[in-house]
C-alpha cells in the first residue's frame, strides 16, 4: 500500500516532456533500422532487436525513475567499482591477444564500456556532493581525475580510443560545473592544444607565447608556472612520437577529416559516401524507403555509426533538423534542470548526462558531416545497440528522477 | 546546507552558449551538405563510386573419356568508338584498315558519320583481338572482351552436350542438365570513376573473384563419336532417310561410349537449330524395334527351356494366320531350327515357338531387360518407351510384342539389352558422366559401375550369343559381316505408325555386339525412314554397322592387316571411300603427335576437314582458332615449327 502510494506520488511529478523526447527520437532510430532492412531486403533481425532493446531500455528507465534518490546516492561508489569489475572481465577473459570489448552471456553481448559511463558519473556526482568540494585547488582535482584515469586506461586496453574520449569529455564539463578556477581549467586544457598546436610550428609558438602570458598573470607558485610550462612545450614535442603510437588506420582517420579529398578512396572512403547519402537526400529526402543508399551498401556501419545518412537520404535536411532539434531540446532541458536543481549530486548527473549526449550528437554527426574523425561513436537513441541504448535510456531515468525532485522540494 | 548553483551564472551561460554553437554549427554543415551543395555532392561524389560490375565466372568444360575438351571458352573482342571523341581518325582507319583488310575509307565512313558511337569491329578473334588490344590504341578507341561458348567439334554430339544460350546459361541436353554445376559462381569488382567518366585505377576498390564453374568428364570417346556420326551422316544422305542414331556402350561396365543422332545442329553458329535437332533421340525417343526385340522372347523361351535352339518350327511357307491376325515372313520358309528362325527373322517361327510360353513369362523377360523403365541415365527427359503389363494384354499382344510390335523402346534401351546378352546376361546402368572437378581439384564421381539385375543365365545368353553371331554370318545380318570381325547381331525393320495405322515407312535398326565371345562393344545403329537403296535393318543399318566396327577396329590399330583385308574383300566399300579416308586420317594424325609428346611440333594439317584438324589440335593440348568453312589451305605457324602447350594455332579453310 505504501510503495503503490509512493508510485502514485512519484508519477504525478512525472518529466513527460523528456519521456516524449526520448520515445521520438527511439522511433527515429527504429524507423531509419527498419528503412535498412526493407531496402536490403535482408532480414539481419536488426530492427526486432532494436525494439526489444528499446521496450527493454524503457523498463529500465522507470526502474530508475522510480528508485529513491537516496539508495542512487548511498551505492554509486559501490556501483562504480561493480563498474571496473566489469571492465576487468574481457581483459580478464581475453584468448590469445586480442581484448574484447563485450560481455557475452548466451547470445547476447553487453558491453561494460558503455555502463561505465553512468558509474563514472555517479562516482563523480557523489564525490563532489558528498566533500562539498569547490575545486578551489590542485589536490581536490586528484580523486576525480584518478576515478576517470581507472576506466580511461580500462578501455584503451581493448581498444576504444572514442568510449575513453567520451569519459574525459564528461569529467571536464563535470568539474566545469562544478566550480573548478579558470586558470586551472585552461592549464588542464592547454597540454591537449599544445598537442595539436604541435603539428604546425607557428600555431605552436603562438600558443606558447598565450601560455606564457596567461601563466604570467596567474595567481600561481613559480615552480608550478615552470612545470606547466615544460609540461606544455614536453608534450608539444612529443606529439610526433605519440602519433607514431597511434594505429594507421587512426591516423587515416584523423588524417581525412582535414582533408575528404585526399583519399576518397581510402580513408575518407566512409565520410564521402555518407556525404553523397547527405546530398542526394537533398533539403526533403526521397521519402521512406526509398533511400536507393547504393554506395552505402558498401559502409559496414550504417546501421550503428552512420544510421544518420538513413535519416539524411530518405527525409532530407527536414528530418535531420527535426533530429538534431529534438536532441538540443533535451540537451537544453538537462541543462536547464541542471542549472536550477537543489542538490549538487542531482546537478552533476544532469549536466554530466547532458555531456555525455552532446559529445556523442556531435561526435557522431560531426563524423557523418565530414567535420569530425571517424571515431566509431553511436549517436543515442538512434543507433542500433543494446549496451547504449539501455545506458542512455538508465541516464534519461536518472535524469527525470532528479528533475523531480528539484520540484518536489519547492 | 547545499549549495544552489545559482552562483554559477556566468558558467551556465557558458554551458548554454556551447551547446547552441555546436547545435548552430550542426545545422548549418547540414544545411550546407544537404540544401546548398547538394547537387555537387550527389552528383559529383557519387559519380566517384559508379557501379558494382559483375565479373563472370569461366563456365566448366566438357572432356571426353580421353581428357580432349568437347566445349571452350574463347574470348572475343569488340572495338568501338565515339567519333566526337576520336582524335586522330585518319591514324585509327589505318590501324584497324590493315589488321583487318577492309579498305580505310571503310573505316573512316564509319568514324565520320554523325553517330555518337560505333562499332569498328565486333567479335574479333582472340589472336587480333588480344594483338590489337594490348598494343597501342589510338585515342577514343574502347575494347571491350567478351567470353563466348565455343564448340571445337562442331555438331560432333551437338545433341547430347547441348548449347549455352547468349546468358551463358545451359538451354539444351548436358549444358542443361549441368548448368548449376557449370556455371560458377560469379564475382564481382566495384568501379569507380571521376566526374569526368574518366575509370580511376588509384584506390582500394573491393572485389569479389568468380568461382568458375566445375568441369565435367564424360564416358564419351569422341573420336568413336565422331567416327559413329559420319557414317549416320553419310548413311541419311544415301538412303534419303529421316535421321538416323546410334548407341554404342561398353558391355562390360555400362559406359556409354558415343550416344549420336543426325541431322544435328552447330552450336557454334545455332542456324540450324530446330527442336528436332535440338532433341537427343536415343535418350528422348522411342520407337516399336520391331525384330531386334525377338531376342527378348528367345530368352524367356531358352530360360525356361520352352525351346532348344536345335527344335525345328514350321514356318508355314510364309504365310500363316493365328489369334485372327495374318502373319507374313519377309520371304517364305519351311522347316527351320529355332536357331535359323532367330537368324532369318522368321516371325512365324517365332510367334509359333512362343506358343509354349506364358505371356507372362515374356512380360517378365522383358522388363529384366528394363525396358518401359527409366535406364537411369544422367540425361534429362529421358524415355521409359512402353509396354503393358500382361494383364491388360489382347489375344495378339504376346504374338505382337514377340516380334517387337506393340511395344516401344529407345536407343539406349536396346543398347543395355544386347550389352546385357554379351556380357552373359548381366543389366547395366548405362554411365555417362565419369566425375565431377571443381577448380578447386575436389572430385566427385558421378556414374559408377552398377549392374541392376541378372536378365538371365550365362548359359542361355551364351547360346542367343551363337545365334546372333550366326545371324550375322549367315542370316539376315550378313550385309554387317566382316571375315575376321566376329560380330553378333539382329536385324529389324519395324513399320512406322502414322495417325493410328501403320504405314510403307520403315525403321531400319541393327543392334549387335562385338567381339560375339567377349564383348568390348555392343552398338545400336537405327534409321528413320529411309526411302533410296532398301529400307530394311538388313540393308541400311546392318552396313553403318560393318563400317563404324571397321573404323574402330581400325582406330585401335588391333590388327591394322585384318581391316585392310576386310575392306578389301568388300564390294561395298569403293562407294564408301570418302569415310574411311577420314578414319585413317585421324588415326594418322594423332599417333604422329603422342610420338613427339615431350615436344610439340606443329603437324601438317593441309587438306584435312576443319573437324579433324580441330580434333588433332585439342588432342596436343593447342588453342586452335579456324577461319572459314571446308579443307585446311593455310596454318600459322607452319608445319615444323616447335610449338608449347596452349598455343593458339590459327587455321584458314577454304576449297582446295
Amino acid at each position: 500500500m505504501k510503495l503503490r502510494t509512493y508510485i502514485i506520488e512519484r508519477f504525478r511529478e512525472f518529466e513527460w516532456s523528456t519521456l516524449a523526447l526520448v520515445l521520438l527520437l527511439s522511433a527515429s532510430g527504429l524507423v531509419a533500422i527498419y528503412s535498412i532492412e526493407v531496402q536490403h531486403g535482408t532480414s539481419a533481425g536488426y530492427f526486432l532487436r532494436q525494439s526489444i532493446w528499446t521496450i527493454l531500455g524503457l523498463g529500465f528507465f522507470f526502474g530508475v525513475f522510480l528508485l529513491p534518490r537516496k539508495v542512487i546516492h548511498n551505492v554509486a561508489y559501490i556501483l562504480y567499482g561493480i563498474g571496473i569489475i566489469l571492465l576487468l572481465i574481457p581483459i580478464a577473459m581475453k584468448d590469445g591477444g586480442a581484448v574484447s570489448r563485450w560481455i557475452t552471456i548466451g547470445s547476447i553481448g553487453l558491453q561494460p564500456s558503455e555502463f561505465m559511463k553512468i558509474f563514472l558519473l555517479l562516482g563523480l556526482a557523489k564525490y563532489f556532493a558528498d566533500h562539498k568540494r569547490r575545486l578551489s585547488t590542485v589536490k581536490e582535482l586528484m580523486t576525480p581525475f584518478a576515478m576517470t584515469i581507472v576506466p580511461t586506461i580500462l578501455v584503451l586496453v581493448q581498444p576504444d580510443l572514442g568510449t575513453a574520449l567520451v569519459y574525459f569529455g564528461m569529467l571536464i564539463v563535470v568539474i566545469f560545473w562544478a566550480g573548478i578556477r579558470p586558470l586551472h581549467f585552461f592549464l588542464l586544457l592547454a597540454p591537449a592544444v599544445s598537442m595539436i598546436a604541435a603539428f604546425q610550428t607557428l600555431s605552436f609558438f603562438l600558443w606558447m607565447g598565450l601560455i606564457i602570458v596567461i601563466l604570467y598573470f596567474g595567481n600561481l607558485p613559480f615552480w608550478t608556472k615552470i612545470f606547466n610550462f615544460s609540461i606544455n612545450v614536453a608534450l608539444g614535442g612529443i606529439t610526433n612520437l605519440l602519433w607514431a603510437l597511434l594505429k594507421p588506420y587512426q591516423q587515416q582517420r584523423i588524417l581525412s577529416v582535414l582533408d575528404t579529398d585526399s583519399d576518397p578512396l581510402g580513408a575518407g572512403y566512409q565520410v564521402s559516401q555518407s556525404l553523397t547519402a547527405f546530398g542526394s537526400g537533398g533539403p526533403f529526402g526521397k521519402g521512406f524507403g526509398e533511400g536507393t543508399q547504393t554506395h552505402l551498401k558498401f559502409l559496414p556501419e550504417q546501421h550503428t555509426d552512420f544510421i544518420m545518412t538513413v535519416i539524411g537520404e530518405e527525409f532530407g535536411f527536414i528530418g535531420v533538423l527535426i533530429v538534431i532539434g529534438l536532441f538540443y531540446l533535451l540537451i537544453a532541458k538537462l541543462i536547464n534542470q541542471a542549472y536550477s536543481s537543489k542538490y549538487r549530486f542531482d546537478s552533476v548527473i544532469l549536466i554530466g548526462f547532458a555531456a555525455v549526449l552532446v559529445f556523442h550528437t556531435f561526435v557522431n554527426l560531426g563524423m557523418i558531416a565530414g567535420i569530425m574523425p571517424v571515431t566509431g561513436i553511436p549517436l543515442p537513441y538512434i543507433s542500433y545497440g543494446g549496451s547504449f541504448m539501455l545506458t542512455t535510456m538508465i541516464l534519461a531515468g536518472l535524469s527525470v528522477n532528479m528533475g523531480t525532485l528539484r520540484r518536489a522540494s519547492r | 546546507m547545499s549549495m544552489t548553483y545559482k552562483k554559477f551564472r556566468g558558467r551556465y551561460i557558458i554551458v548554454v552558449m556551447g551547446s547552441v554553437l555546436i547545435w548552430t554549427m550542426l545545422v548549418f554543415r547540414m544545411f550546407f551538405i544537404q540544401v546548398i551543395d547538394a547537387e555537387s555532392l550527389g552528383i559529383a561524389i557519387e559519380s566517384r563510386f559508379e557501379a558494382k560490375v559483375s565479373v563472370p565466372p569461366l563456365r566448366g568444360n566438357f572432356f571426353d573419356r580421353n581428357g580432349k575438351k568437347l566445349t571452350d571458352n574463347s574470348e572475343h573482342f569488340t572495338f568501338a568508338a565515339r567519333p566526337g571523341k576520336v582524335k586522330d581518325k585518319d591514324a585509327i582507319a589505318r590501324l584497324f584498315s590493315k589488321t583487318f583488310n577492309k579498305s580505310k575509307q571503310y573505316y573512316l565512313n564509319l568514324l565520320n558519320s554523325k553517330k555518337s558511337f560505333i562499332y569498328l569491329e565486333r567479335n574479333v578473334n582472340p589472336i587480333l583481338g588480344r594483338e590489337l588490344g594490348q598494343g597501342l590504341l589510338p585515342t577514343g578507341v574502347q575494347v571491350e572482351s567478351n567470353v563466348r561458348r565455343y564448340y571445337p567439334y562442331g555438331d560432333v554430339a551437338a545433341p547430347l552436350i547441348g548449347f549455352v544460350g547468349t546468358e551463358n546459361h545451359g538451354l539444351s541436353g548436358l549444358e542443361a542438365h549441368y548448368d548449376h554445376q557449370l556455371a560458377g559462381i560469379e564475382g564481382w569488382k566495384e568501379r569507380g570513376s571521376d566526374g569526368r567518366g574518366n575509370t580511376r585505377i588509384r584506390g582500394s576498390f573491393k572485389e569479389q573473384r568468380p568461382i568458375n564453374g566445375d568441369n565435367i568428364f564424360l564416358t564419351i570417346d569422341i573420336d568413336l563419336q565422331v567416327i559413329i556420326e559420319d557414317e549416320l551422316r553419310s548413311a541419311v544422305e544415301r538412303h534419303k532417310a529421316d535421321r538416323a542414331m546410334a548407341v554404342l556402350v561398353d558391355p562390360h561396365t555400362g559406359e556409354v561410349l558415343a550416344l549420336a543422332n543426325v541431322p544435328s545442329f552447330n552450336p557454334n553458329s545455332r542456324a540450324d537449330l530446330t527442336q528436332e535437332s535440338l532433341t537427343s533421340h536415343p535418350i528422348m525417343s522411342a520407337f516399336e524395334p520391331g525384330s531386334t526385340f525377338k531376342v527378348i522372347g528367345a530368352t524367356a523361351l531358352l530360360e525356361n527351356n520352352a525351346v532348344h535352339p536345335m527344335d525345328v518350327l514350321f514356318c508355314e511357307n510364309g504365310k500363316f494366320s493365328i489369334h485372327g491376325i495374318s502373319i507374313k515372313d519377309w520371304r517364305p520358309f519351311d522347316n527351320l531350327t529355332f536357331s535359323e528362325v532367330l537368324q532369318n527373322s522368321s516371325n512365324i517361327g517365332v510367334i509359333k515357338a512362343m506358343e509354349k510360353l506364358e505371356a507372362s513369362k515374356l512380360f517378365r523377360t522383358a522388363r529384366k531387360f528394363g525396358f518401359s523403365e527409366k535406364s537411369g541415365i544422367q540425361f534429362p527427359y529421358e524415355n521409359t518407351g512402353s509396354l503393358k503389363n500382361n494383364k491388360y494384354w489382347s489375344s495378339v499382344s504376346k504374338s505382337e510384342i514377340a516380334i517387337g510390335y506393340e511395344v516401344s523402346v529407345t536407343c539406349l534401351q536396346l543398347a543395355m539389352a544386347y550389352a546385357a546378352i554379351g556380357n552373359g546376361g548381366v543389366l547395366l546402368k548405362p554411365q555417362l558422366v565419369r566425375n565431377i572437378t571443381t577448380p578447386g581439384g575436389h572430385e566427385q564421381t558421378v556414374d559408377q559401375m552398377d549392374a541392376i539385375r541378372q536378365v538371365a543365365s550365362e548359359n542361355t545368353m551364351r547360346t542367343l550369343a551363337d545365334i546372333l553371331e550366326k545371324a550375322v554370318s549367315q542370316g539376315t545380318g550378313s550385309h554387317a559381316f566382316l571375315p575376321s570381325l566376329r560380330i553378333a547381331g539382329k536385324t529389324g525393320t519395324a513399320k512406322k505408325i502414322r495417325n493410328g495405322r501403320y504405314v510403307s515407312e520403315y525403321m531400319a535398326s541393327f543392334a549387335s555386339f562385338f567381339p560375339a565371345n567377349d564383348p568390348k562393344y555392343a552398338l545400336i545403329v537405327v534409321v528413320d525412314h529411309p526411302r533410296a537403296g532398301g529400307y530394311t535393318g538388313g540393308m541400311v543399318a546392318a552396313p553403318i554397322a560393318k563400317q563404324i566396327y571397321r573404323r574402330i577396329h581400325n582406330l585401335n590399330g588391333i590388327s591394322q592387316k585384318h581391316y585392310l583385308q576386310a575392306a578389301n574383300s568388300s564390294p561395298s566399300d569403293q562407294a564408301g571411300d570418302s569415310p574411311s579416308l577420314t578414319g585413317q586420317l585421324l588415326s594418322a594424325v594423332i599417333p604422329v603427335i603422342k610420338a613427339n609428346a615431350g615436344q610439340l611440333i606443329m603437324p601438317d594439317l593441309k587438306g584435312l576437314s576443319m573437324k579433324m584438324s580441330l580434333s588433332g589440335l585439342y588432342a596436343m593440348g593447342l588453342t586452335p582458332v579456324p577461319h572459314g568453312s571446308g579443307r585446311v589451305i593455310r596454318q600459322v605457324p607452319s608445319a615444323g615449327k616447335k610449338l608449347s602447350t596452349g598455343q593458339t594455332v590459327e587455321i584458314y579453310l577454304g576449297e582446295l
